[in-house]
């Protein structure tokens, strides 16, 4: 049976970008490339005009997104783009780690400006789950970095595993999927994506869709 | 398991043996703050007993040792800092939400009515900047400033008119400016160093002690109109 160990097959190159060691290689570069159309898709569309029909009533209702509300919203959007290409191309541990909880704040500032109080219930509730999540994530990164005196991944890709380390990595996995809010913390996602103003609000998708994607990879890549 | 396998061996031997006491301690911290999802009802004693779980996870981190893990506290700090205002700051739009208002209302503040600040002696705060100047850097600017805090709370200080404030104020920020610059030299010629020392450390305790006493003088100016 062929075990899947690698997924980002050969690293192209290195951006030195002061001490957050970015890389690039082909699984990565897809990644970037469906991140980035996705932002500038977002950031360039108008809010939606959603129509609200009252049962019992004879009326259609459009409900409009105000102008102000609007531009904070795209502004979040275009940020938790920028975390989210950080997040697929970091080579360091801890910075994977800021990364995703920056993911996770700039998911919730997409959120805190709608007037809508059951909205804004959920977006809370997210943001004790990504208080509480902090704990896991970077505990875990600072195990590993106890257990194994460095955080590049290159070097890590070549330590092998043992019961500390594989606790570690089942530690940033609870720590990720509680940021990227994923399975078993997606209760409040769904009431949250009940907000109007629909473009944006899907980022919150690609976010949980990249944050799983690449923390797979930082667990292979670990083991 | 060894010990000495969990941490490298660049790290003194104290701090291994204190490695797994200080798991168990920030275990216990976060199971502390766990409590609060479960006994607290009131939504905002819920954010600041789950703050305690942040504290937990920077005591993981700190409990490496390395010079590297000390590195790494302040940006878990600044994370969990980022992540507590914006959970406080949708908590109070959803206040302000459901009652329908987009506007904060305040109840008027009283100054602080305390006996010992009425009857400290002034010279307590002089002798705090002195000893702030002895000490330098940020821990003295501290001092400084906490003098001038006291100095402020304390008597009724004559001849000091807003606009000198606000002067200090931007000696506060040309203060920053010098700190950076030393800073800066010390990166880009190492063999000045005691200039570069000097000029970061005067920067700051100007700074901060100016920061301390602007503090004191907003205590003054909103509160005791």
């Amino acid at each position: 049976m062929n075990e899947i160990t690698n997924l980002n097959g050969p690293i192209i190159g290195h951006i030195p970008f002061m001490d957050i060691v970015l890389y690039i290689s082909p699984f990565s570069l897809a990644l970037v490339a469906v991140i980035v159309t996705f932002t500038i898709f977002l950031a360039l569309s108008k809010p939606e005009l959603r129509s609200v029909t009252r049962f019992g009533e004879d009326i259609v209702r459009t409900t409009t997104v105000e102008r102000k509300e609007a531009k904070f919203r795209r502004f979040m959007t275009i940020l938790c783009g920028i975390a989210l290409t950080g997040v697929v191309t970091t080579g360091d541990l801890f910075n994977f780690a800021l990364f995703v909880s920056l993911t996770g704040i700039t998911n919730m500032g997409i959120f805190a400006g709608v007037k809508d109080t059951h909205v804004l219930d959920a977006t809370f509730h997210y943001g004790l789950v990504l208080m509480i999540c902090t704990l896991p994530l970077f505990g875990g990164v600072a195990m590993i970095l106890a257990n194994t005196g460095t955080l590049s991944m290159g070097i890590l890709a070549n330590i092998p595993t043992n019961p500390i380390l594989n606790m570690s990595r089942t530690l940033l996995l609870i720590g990720a999927i509680g940021e990227g809010a994923l399975a078993p913390f997606f209760a409040t996602k769904v009431e949250m994506i009940r907000a109007k103003g629909a473009p944006y609000i899907n980022m919150m998708h690609l976010s949980s869709l990249m944050v799983f994607t690449r923390v797979i990879e930082v667990l292979l890549i670990l083991g | 398991m060894d010990p000495s396998s969990i941490v490298p061996n660049l790290v003194p031997q104290i701090i291994i043996n204190f490695y797994p006491i200080a798991i168990i301690i920030a275990i216990l911290t976060a199971t502390i703050g766990l409590s609060g999802v479960i006994i607290e009802r009131d939504d905002f004693q819920k954010i600041l007993i789950i703050q305690i779980v942040t504290y937990a996870m920077l005591i993981i981190v700190a409990a490496v040792g390395t010079d590297l893990a000390e590195a790494l506290i302040l940006p878990g700090l600044v994370v969990s800092l980022a992540e507590i205002l914006a959970v406080t700051e949708v908590l109070i739009f959803r206040e302000y939400t459901k009652r329908g208002t987009s506007y904060p209302k305040l109840k008027k503040y009283k100054p602080i009515e305390m006996e010992v600040i009425k009857t400290a002696i002034p010279i307590t705060s002089l002798l705090c900047v002195i000893y702030g100047t002895i000490l330098t850097g940020f821990t003295g600017g501290a001092v400084a400033g906490a003098g001038i805090l006291i100095y402020l709370f304390i008597g009724e200080p004559k001849g000091l008119s807003h606009d000198f404030w606000e002067e200090m104020s931007g000696v506060s920020g040309l203060a920053w400016c010098l700190w950076l610059l030393g800073f800066l030299l010390y990166f880009l010629n190492p063999r000045l160093w005691l200039v570069a020392l000097f000029m970061s450390g005067g920067g700051i305790i100007i700074k901060v002690a100016l920061k301390f006493g602007l503090l004191g003088i907003l205590n003054r100016e909103e509160f005791n109109k």
